[in-house]
This record gives structure tokens, C-alpha cells and sequence, in this order.
């Protein structure tokens, strides 16, 4: 099944093939490691909602064509 | 099997930059500016504690490549001056396009926030509040880019501290950018990036 993933630093977007069977941390280490980002330092949004990422691709009820978007979970002081 | 089979890069809109600006910083007084749209704060409320800011040294560097729309700029100080109001640190996400006329430019558009978990010290979206974030984000009409960060200081002044370089480092490490840190109560707002991983102050420009 293909997915995107979305950076929203940059609007850049990685195409993906993922099983039902893949973690979303799977997913997103992936995506991570291509564009040499921290993987726990975001948070994952698919529309509304929060991935977990220990749910597989099918608990987390991914569909084809769903864009993943990595969120930037900032601090100041 | 995770594979990846191809990246598809945002590519920059080619259009000159704002001519019309209302604000550069360097050449216009942001204390002036906060007073005549009244977000200025009387020093009463500083909320100093006991904890101090770690205060990283920032380099000034020349070269306007940073706007920000007039009604973003409205929402931004609005925010703070509210929040310092409640002796609270503000923040959201600068939100635009990257643009490229002779060179790279950013342009912010629009703000996006949430529920903050925030002290006079220090500030982070509410755990709880990721649902009012992407409402913000999806009320957007076209493809965004997060251009940085805003947040700001309750009366310390406008600085990166220790803090704030760790998200900058993180999260915000294209060359366009940029961290806001408004005082309210020093009547500051000074933008800031990391070049080459030191603390740069970089001019702004607010335009109509």
C-alpha cells in the first residue's frame, strides 16, 4: 500500500510503500532517517488524529493515498 | 517492508518580495509599534522568578529575508500580550510559503496554536491540545510550509535561551527558518536562526 509522508518544516513529501503489518514507528523512523530528523521528537498526525507509534499499518487503519504528517512538538523558556 | 520510492520536494514559488512594508526591523521601532496597536505591557507585570533564562549570545547578520504579514504579526502580539497578561509564555507555529526571487525568502501568513502548558518560564502545546493544533493547520488553504516558531518572555527581553536553541536545533534548521521571541514587556521582538550552530539575530520585515 502507498502512503505519504508530509514534512511540515519544508512541504516536502516521501512516497511509500508500506504492509499491514509495519509499525507507524517503523514508517516514520524511514522518513527520519531519509531526511536525518530526530524520529521520537515529533509528533504524527494523520487528519485530526494522533498516531500512535506502536499501532501497525492496520490498527492504525491507514489507507491508501493517506498522507502522514510530521509535527514539530516544540518548547521555550 | 518499509521502502521509500521517491521524494517530491516542495518547490519554491518564483515572485518577488513584499514591497509593501509597514515595519523594518533596524530602521522602525517594534516599542512603537506595540504601543500603537496597544499590545505594549507596563513593566508591573514582569514576572521574574527565581529561575533565570540561560542566555545564548547572538551575531547580528544583515540581509532581509523574513516577512511577515501584517494580520500574522496582529495574531502574534495578541497572543502574547494576552498570555503575559495571565503571567504566562506564549507560542505557536509561523506559518507561510518560501519564496524565491534572487534568493530564498520566507513569508509568513498565518499563525497556528493550541492550548499552551505554559509558566512565566516556560512554555509547550498541551499534550491534549494536538487536535486544536491540526484544526489550525487544516483551516489553511494552501500547501504550508512552518516556517519556525514564535514564543515569548515575560519582561527577560527578547533572547534565544538554552531552551529555545534546543527546538531551533530540532525542528527548525533550513536556511529560512526563523524563531520570534517577543517581550511584551520590554516592548522586543528579535527573530533568530542558527547558522553554522551559532545564535543569529537576522532583520524582519512586517508588510501589507
Amino acid at each position: 500500500m502507498k502512503i505519504t509522508i508530509k514534512d511540515a518544516e519544508t512541504g516536502n513529501r516521501i512516497s511509500m510503500e508500506v504492509e499491514a503489518d509495519n509499525t507507524v514507528e517503523e514508517i516514520i523512523e524511514e522518513a527520519a532517517n531519509y531526511w536525518k530528523k530526530n524520529p521520537g521528537a515529533y509528533v504524527v498526525r494523520l487528519g485530526k488524529k494522533i498516531l500512535q507509534a506502536e499501532l501497525t499499518v492496520e490498527e492504525a487503519m491507514l489507507q491508501e493515498g493517506d498522507v502522514i504528517e510530521l509535527i514539530p512538538d516544540p518548547e521555550g523558556g | 517492508m518499509v521502502r521509500i520510492n521517491e521524494e517530491i520536494r516542495k518547490e519554491y514559488t518564483i515572485k518577488p518580495p513584499p514591497s509593501h512594508l509597514i515595519f523594518e526591523y533596524g530602521r522602525d521601532s517594534m516599542e512603537e509599534y506595540m504601543e500603537k496597536h496597544g499590545y505594549a505591557m507596563e513593566s508591573s507585570y514582569a514576572r521574574r522568578s527565581e529561575e533565570t533564562k540561560e542566555r545564548v549570545e547572538a551575531i547580528k547578520r544583515e540581509g532581509l529575508d523574513f516577512y511577515i504579514k501584517e494580520e500574522a504579526m496582529e495574531k502574534i502580539l495578541r497572543h502574547c500580550y494576552e498570555q503575559a497578561l495571565k503571567g504566562r509564555e506564549s507560542m505557536g507555529f509561523l506559518v507561510g510559503d518560501v519564496r524565491k526571487w534572487n534568493d530564498v525568502y520566507a513569508v509568513v501568513y498565518d499563525i497556528a496554536t493550541a492550548s499552551l502548558e505554559a509558566s512565566s518560564v516556560y512554555v509547550r502545546f498541551h499534550r491534549e491540545a494536538f487536535e486544536e493544533l491540526f484544526d489550525a493547520l487544516d483551516e489553511i488553504e494552501y500547501e504550508y510550509v512552518l516556517l519556525g516558531w514564535y514564543h515569548s518572555h515575560l519582561g527577560y527581553s527578547s533572547f534565544m535561551s538554552s531552551i529555545d536553541m534546543e527546538t531551533q536545533r530540532t525542528y527548525f534548521t533550513q536556511p529560512y527558518h526563523a524563531a520570534l521571541v517577543v517581550d511584551p514587556i520590554t516592548r522586543e521582538m528579535k527573530a533568530f536562526r542558527i547558522i553554522n550552530e551559532e545564535c543569529v539575530e537576522i532583520p524582519y520585515a512586517i508588510f501589507r
